[in-house]
């Protein structure tokens, strides 16, 4: 589990409309995608513009930023995908949060 | 829970739904905005042998929703198309 942040990428801007569904479709494009985090806000039930999303590998999380970074905008809005740096990736323990 | 494994099942790569065309402001015949990219960058390292139309397939290939596909050579189902 140590190594999971290093295949992971941040994902932000993305228009809370868009589902986890279509985050996967999106993603899983350009590589195998193993998770997506996507959180809500539990109070408003509402996306909260950003996502962690886990590949197989270093190598795919390379690729997926300098393809996908500033180059797809999702209900007119550009997603920025980066390196995931954080430790504490907010992991939801709640259950499921998708639709 | 199992509508989720029903959409995944669904879903891949070479294929963008309609909605998620709609969404990302694609027109009718239009590639997605990280093929061209691809020229530069080359193929997803996790799927070597995907084949992307206007790059190492044939534009004409490239209808309603799919412009590519991953051919499923090592996978446990059969390898048809290939």
């Amino acid at each position: 589990m140590s190594t999971s942040i290093d295949t992971t990428v941040y994902v932000g801007n993305i228009d809370p409309r868009v589902t986890k569904g279509q985050l996967y479709e999106l993603f899983i494009q350009v590589a195998p995608v193993v998770k997506i985090n996507y959180p809500k806000d539990k109070i408003l039930q509402k996306y909260q513009g950003y996502a962690f999303i886990q590949f197989e590998t270093e190598q795919d999380v390379e690729y997926v930023i300098k393809l996908l970074h500033n180059t797809v905008s999702l209900y007119e809005r550009v997603l920025k995908i980066r390196k995931s740096t954080s430790n504490v990736q907010k992991v939801t323990t709640d259950g499921n949060n998708s639709n | 829970e199992s509508e989720w494994r029903k959409v995944k099942r669904s879903i891949r790569p070479g294929k963008i739904s309609k909605n998620l065309r709609e969404i990302m402001g694609l027109k009718e015949g239009q590639l997605p905005p990280w093929c061209h990219k691809m020229q530069k960058l080359g193929i997803p390292p996790s799927y070597p042998n995907m084949k992307v139309a206007g790059l190492n397939w044939d534009i004409q290939f490239m209808k309603d929703d799919i412009y590519g596909k991953v051919p499923k050579s090592n996978d446990k189902k059969s390898k048809k198309n290939e």
